[in-house]
């Protein structure tokens, strides 16, 4: 099973750049047939690559809810927000749907995150809770056949 | 003092909805009912201009592509040369070539975004359509063929940049001297290979807009059509030149006020003007002063001033554009569009060029220099118009001077005028129909403005029409969920 980790964020917020945290440690690992992209925001470019992998995983910080939280995301084109710059992952998935570019399972992993000020440094918490989502992660890829190397 | 009609009212638009950044309109309403005014505001102040003072000159290039995640390969391009002015300082010809497909790629990628996306909706499903569907998930319900062409349209032009610099946004390869990475043979043949396809989307763009335009020629011709100067840059034979050129402004008739003048001579050119009722600057032309010496910048300003462009298609679509207006410029706004297309088409013909220059995969990338001089001004074409970046340095090297002269900002007479004439034509009395608004909107929509860039905005999109009475009361708001 092809598979996509997309992490996103802005690393400059502290824990705003968890997703990409994980998503960098998630590549170090190197498994096979899973590939490793960082962005700062979810853009509608992103659909045009849906139709390569069989399932995606985003990882995002986020500022409440579960300290993680992994959930499969079903294609919507509700709450439409008109903005050119960010589109949702349901959003993402109903353009890559009705545009014919594929429809991967979709997965998103968000890590709560404690502090959102300026500075390039995880919290404590943060850093926690991405040990937390790696692992949950990793499961996931292990489930669709990828082999989890052992250094995990 | 009459006491103030049923009819006396002032709409507010917010958010304006498919624009870069976050602003709102008022239109007041006279006694009589009918439109006095208009006023474009933008909300977003971000202040970039003060807190790079301070900073070493050659972080610019670096600070200065976060204003935008649109066009932040143009602010690069400007500060860059800035930079170099300071360093007194020519970067070899493969680095120019390597910008310029950068460049050019960024222009692939606004134009198709403020097209396909933003712009389509209106075109394809109708100014009046289901607001709630009037958007790029309605398009593509719709037309998912034209809506997916979009896409990769859009992403061509963020590859050149990705597999230049290694991001698509926020690189770090354009710098004082050159570039910092290099393009491969692989690459170069990957996006060649693109070409065929992006010729033929931006195509099927122009021929929606053909197609429009002839069924509703008066609507498209009248559409806030107005006399403005423009601004543009041009190369030495007075072709469309987007990189590298010198400004050219012409008058309303389309006659030449001032050719191939150096940009770094802008201030003699173009002074600013704050507003009360926005963060948005409005710069104007010296010479006539303000508000007679108003001009716009972007799209349709480029090919009023141009003379050719040097590609065979885009330069038969100029011909045809330029025989709707005869000797004079075109003037109507919802020309903004046609004009972006043909742009757009020649800036992926001129990338083909550019990517088959044998040079282009030099590894002979960066030249050095030092602090050379104190000032330094650096210019390019923006997607929405003509940019300027002006540094003043210390002794060490120490910015104790920035000033950004961006494109949305010099469309800011332009874009209240804009709704002003819309408005007039739309808008009877507070009762307004939401698609009318639509067409208030549509009018800033032509500039595609990024109000990001022009505020140097913190924070989300979107935008409000607010419609006033003729005592200033706020009497009805509309604003679309953000």
């Amino acid at each position: 099973m092809k598979t996509l980790v997309i992490g996103y964020g802005n690393t400059l917020r502290c824990d705003d750049g968890v997703g990409i945290h994980v998503a960098q440690e998630i590549e170090k690992e190197g498994f096979d047939g899973v590939e490793v992209r960082t962005c700062q925001q979810l853009h509608m470019d992103l659909v045009s690559e849906f139709g390569d992998y069989d399932r995606i995983i985003l990882a995002d910080a986020s500022v409440d809810g579960e300290e993680v939280e992994m959930r499969k995301i079903r294609p919507t084109s509700q709450n439409f927000m008109a903005s050119s710059h960010h589109l949702g992952p349901e959003l993402l998935l109903r353009l890559s749907e009705i545009t014919h570019f594929g429809e991967p399972e979709l997965y998103l992993c968000m890590v709560r995150g404690r502090c959102f000020d300026y500075g390039d440094q995880l919290s404590e918490e943060a850093k926690g809770r991405a040990r937390s989502a790696i692992g949950q992660i990793k499961n996931l890829i292990a489930e669709g056949g990828v082999t989890v190397d052992a250094r995990s | 003092m009459a006491e103030p009609s049923s009819y006396s009212k002032k709409i507010i638009i917010n958010p304006v909805t498919r624009i870069e950044g976050h602003a709102s309109i008022t239109i007041d309403l006279g006694r009589d009912g009918k439109v006095a005014d208009a006023h474009f505001h933008v909300n977003e102040f971000r202040g970039f201009e003060k807190f790079c003072e301070g900073r070493p000159f050659t972080e610019m290039p670096s600070i200065a592509p976060r204003i935008c995640g649109i066009c932040p390969v143009s602010h690069a391009v400007a500060s860059v040369k800035a930079c170099e002015d300071i360093m007194r300082l020519i970067p070899p010809p493969a680095a120019t070539l390597l910008r310029r497909v950068m460049h050019l790629g960024q222009m692939v990628s606004s134009h198709a975004l403020s097209f396909f996306h933003l712009s389509s909706p209106d075109f394809l499903l109708g100014f009046d359509s289901d607001p709630a569907k009037r958007n790029i998930i309605g398009l593509a319900e719709k037309f998912p063929d034209l809506a997916k062409r979009g896409i990769r349209l859009r992403k061509f032009g963020r590859e050149c940049s990705e597999r230049i610099a290694g991001k698509n946004i926020h690189s770090v390869g354009i710098t004082p001297g050159g570039m910092n990475l290099g393009l491969s043979e692989e690459n170069r043949k990957a996006l060649l290979a693109w070409i065929p396809e992006s010729i033929e989307t931006v195509r099927i763009g122009l021929d929606i807009f053909k197609r429009y335009r002839q069924k509703h020629m008066v609507e498209v011709d009248s559409f806030a059509n107005f006399e403005t100067l423009y601004l543009g840059t041009v190369g030495p034979q007075g072709e469309l030149e987007l990189y590298d050129g010198k400004l050219r402004f012409i008058n309303e008739k389309g006659e030449i006020l001032n050719d191939q003048i150096d940009p770094r001579q802008y201030l003699e050119f173009i002074a600013e003007r704050s507003l009360a009722f926005s963060y948005l600057k409005s710069p104007y032309y010296k010479p006539l002063g303000f508000p007679k010496g108003m001009y716009r910048v972007g799209p349709l300003a480029r090919l009023n001033v141009a003379s050719s462009i040097s590609t065979p298609l885009a330069q038969k679509e100029f011909t045809e554009y330029r025989q709707i207006g005869g000797k004079k410029p075109l003037h109507g706004t919802f020309y903004y569009h046609y004009a972006r297309l043909i742009e757009a088409l020649y800036a992926v013909e001129e990338m083909k060029n550019t990517l088959e220059n044998p040079r282009v995969t030099s590894s002979e990338i960066l030249a050095c220099a030092k602090r050379n001089q104190a000032e330094g001004i650096g210019c390019s074409e923006a997607p929405r118009g003509t940019l300027f970046h002006h540094y003043v340095t210390d002794e060490n090297g120490i910015l104790t001077k920035v000033n950004l002269l961006i494109a949305t900002g010099q469309n800011n007479a332009g874009m209240n005028r804009s709704i002003l004439e819309v408005a007039k034509k739309q808008v009877d009395g507070p009762n307004v129909k939401e698609g009318a608004l639509n067409r208030v909107e549509a009018a800033i929509r032509c500039y595609d403005p990024c109000l990001s860039c022009s505020t140097h905005a913190i924070g989300a999109m979107p935008l409000v029409i607010e419609i006033r009475d003729a005592d200033q009361r706020t009497v009805r708001v509309i604003q679309r969920a953000k």
